[in-house]
């Protein structure tokens, strides 16, 4: 008999829900794709029903839904530590007692009351299902599992080792201990939305000069020879106060916070190097603790932590395990699909299913809804768009990279979405990394943000070694590589100077657009398996320009979830400087399209990330 | 004042109310005998085995919560925060409705507690 397994994170942030069968993922999805709310942390409803729809079932054949999060363990947690910070006052309590006790309780029965049916409640440990997220769909049949974020219940690191069906829990370290928390800090320190801007810290760091390591060292974060780590609590705001850092901290580093949105300074971007190369130290030491303890020579990584590319490039360098697969959805939206799997293998005995040869068992990332022809020029014909159905995908790529030579920005949204914070060429903006001015065009004129970010190249599968120092397949965007050195241009950055966009103007390569000011590149590796559609694009661009390689980057503006429906790929589409739409094997021309009136409201709608 | 509005300013007296009254005075107390709330030292490992006492996958109904965790604080010598778990969900069922609502919860008021 089947089973059906439902996995819900929610109540945190990037709530999310997944769908397991006899141990198959089905379906997952992130609710702020349904809401249109950037990581909203509400009850995923719109995700849940997406995914019984997948699957078609309705909620009462469900034979478990497992929560990713265990209640008991975070409400002991927290209350101690707003005990322990009783000194700070009553704000913490204040603030976060609505949410923390008017919801942990009382999950079971919400779940429930929005499935509408009486199905059995599970709550896995945080860490579990995020090691369940890693392990499960990875091409590995024996691995450790290193799963590394900011806090949940107690462990904010924890090791496991998985072998077949079986997740084995094998030691961990707790809060207020937390790598994660402590880049949050800096996050937080240089200006950035905590849980959402540590990404854009990452970003920065290659502009800056990692003057503050022995600072950081001496005062915040002693890290020992076992791999293990200690935060000093003197210098951190988290436990006694609503804030990620103190006075002293202000005073370590000359001064108070970045306010949001102020001009990057030069302390900002050596602050953002330094403690990127301190999270490496740190997380090379527990890549050794996990080989040493566990024995395994292949490794899988999970957590807030494990998005963070640039340092996973450097652990896949480092060759302390024979390979890596780190889990797309790192996250806590992650944690809903661990949460399905492990119920799947460990409660109902579910077999993992066979893995593709030399692939995973994560379908390419590709979990999300997809829009059938129909629906589309349903769409398109209701509002009266004009459009051409192109039934060929061959000579729909050929079109689309065509556009791409000129100099054209595409926006892509075929086949299901992605699961996970990156866009894998699902609900994707693509254009051509060989023009210095793409950089430039995409992040002002249609992402409307910051243009120190780098956008990342999706490569066919075959050339990845033609243009990066990379030996490893990077389906999902989660490592970072050094472009070869025979493409780079000689480039000095100007380690004292604090423009930004002067040194993101400078040519650094061949295919500039795609190319970080330190050379290296957030590498997209794209087959013909999981994508075929994106593998005809690339294949047709290269035939064109000689060059395998087409810049990517997610399809939304600024603060706005990645688009989900055709309907909303439209909207971001005519509200931005984007020339060509493809919506499934429809394509869209911006010029043919009805002008729409100038209006410029909507960028207040999202709220800045 | 919205409905709203005035929902999470009666919510804000009695989690103030609670405070003063019950976690305030436990705080005080477990802070004069030295207990440890969390472990803060600087140096030496940080590595633990995971807790034991928690399976990998329970049910937790919010009577089988407040057990289990009055009786964890009870064990980790904690009584001072075990007594008060009682009045604890009381409030929390007392919050419930308001947590139900379509609010959006400040996200970096969640990454801390």
């Amino acid at each position: 008999m089947t089973s059906h397994v439902l996995g819900v994170s929610a109540f945190y942030h990037d709530s999310a829900a997944a769908l397991v069968s006899d141990g198959r993922i089905i379906a997952a999805a992130q609710e702020e794709r349904f809401s249109r709310k950037k990581h909203d942390p509400r009850l995923p409803t719109s995700a849940i029903n997406y995914c019984l729809e997948e699957a078609f079932i309705e909620a009462d054949e469900l034979d478990a839904v497992v929560f990713y999060d265990n209640s008991l363990l975070t409400l002991d947690r927290a209350l101690r530590s707003i005990v322990a910070g009783a000194d700070g006052g009553s704000d913490i309590w204040v603030k976060s007692g609505p949410a923390l006790l008017g919801v942990k309780p009382f999950i079971s029965e919400m779940l429930r009351d929005a499935l509408k049916a009486d199905v059995p409640v599970l709550f896995a440990k945080h860490h579990t299902s995020h090691a369940a997220s890693a392990f499960y769909p990875s091409p590995f049949d024996e691995a450790a599992v290193l799963t590394i974020d900011g806090v949940g219940e107690w462990a904010t690191t924890s090791i496991h080792r998985g072998s077949g069906n079986n997740l084995e829990a094998v030691e961990e370290i707790r809060y207020p201990h937390s790598l994660g928390l402590l880049y949050s800090a800096f996050t937080y320190f240089t200006g950035f939305k905590v849980n959402s801007g540590e990404y854009k810290l990452m970003g920065l760091a290659p502009y800056g000069n990692p003057k503050y390591v022995d600072l950081i060292l001496d005062h915040l974060i002693q890290l020992d020879d076992d791999g293990s780590f200690r935060l000093n609590m003197d210098y951190l705001g988290f436990v006694d106060s609503n804030r990620m850092t103190n006075d002293r901290f202000n005073d370590l580093f000359g001064g108070p916070p970045r306010t949001p949105e102020a001009r990057i300074g030069r302390r900002e971007m050596d602050l953002a190097a330094s403690i990127q190369q301190v999270t490496e130290m740190a997380m090379l030491g527990l890549v050794r603790r996990a080989r040493e303890s566990t024995g395994c020579v292949n490794l899988c990584l999970s957590g807030g932590v494990a998005l963070n590319c640039v340092s996973n490039g450097k652990l896949l360098r480092a060759g302390v395990f024979d390979d890596i697969w780190i889990q797309p959805a790192a996250g806590d939206a992650g944690g809903a699909l661990g949460a399905a799997l492990l119920a799947a293998h460990q409660k109902f005995g579910c077999a993992r299913p066979e893995a593709p040869k030399g692939r995973d068992r994560q379908s390419g990332s590709y979990l999300g809804p997809r829009y059938a022809t129909g629906e589309v020029t349903a769409f398109l014909d209701r509002h009266s768009y004009p459009y051409k159905h192109v039934a060929d995908l061959d000579a729909l790529a050929s079109q689309a990279a065509e556009l791409l030579a000129g100099g054209k920005i595409v926006g892509l949204m075929h086949g299901r979405m992605e699961f996970g914070p990156r866009a894998l060429g699902g609900r994707t903006i693509i254009g051509d990394p060989r023009n210095v001015e793409t950089q430039t065009v995409m992040n002002l004129k249609i992402k409307y943000r910051e243009s120190f970010r780098p956008f990342a190249p999706s490569v066919l599968k075959e050339r990845v070694s033609d243009f990066f120092d990379l030996d490893s397949d990077s389906p999902y965007m989660l490592l970072v590589a050094p472009v070869k050195k025979e493409r780079c241009l000689p480039f000095e950055l100007d380690m004292e100077s604090d423009d930004l966009l002067e040194m993101v103007r400078v040519p650094r390569s061949d295919i500039p657009a795609i190319t970080h000011v330190d050379y290296s590149a957030r590498v997209q590796s794209v087959d013909q398996y999981d994508h075929p559609f994106y593998f005809k694009i690339i294949t047709q661009f290269e035939k064109r320009t000689g060059i395998a390689v087409v810049v990517n980057t997610s399809f939304n503006v600024r603060g706005e979830p990645i688009v989900c429906t055709p309907e909303d790929s439209y909207r971001c589409f005519m509200r931005t400087e984007m020339d060509a739409l493809i919506l499934e094997d429809c394509i869209l021309l911006k010029e043919e399209q009805p002008e729409v009136p100038e209006d410029d409201s909507w960028k207040v709608e999202y709220e800045l990330d | 004042m919205s409905s709203t509005d005035k929902k999470a300013t009666q919510n804000d007296k009695k989690l103030a109310k609670f405070w003063s009254d019950l976690l305030l005075p436990a705080a005080k107390q477990l802070k004069r005998r030295g207990a440890e709330l969390l472990d803060t030292a600087t140096s030496g490992s940080s590595w633990s085995k995971p807790p034991s006492d928690v399976p990998e996958l329970s049910e937790l109904s919010p009577a089988a919560l407040a057990d289990h965790l009055q009786a964890r604080l009870e064990a980790e010598g904690l009584s001072e925060l075990a007594e008060i778990v009682p009045n604890m969900m009381e409030l929390a069922d007392e919050l419930r409705p308001s947590a139900q609502t379509d609010e959006e919860v400040n996200p970096f008021v969640y990454v801390m507690h």
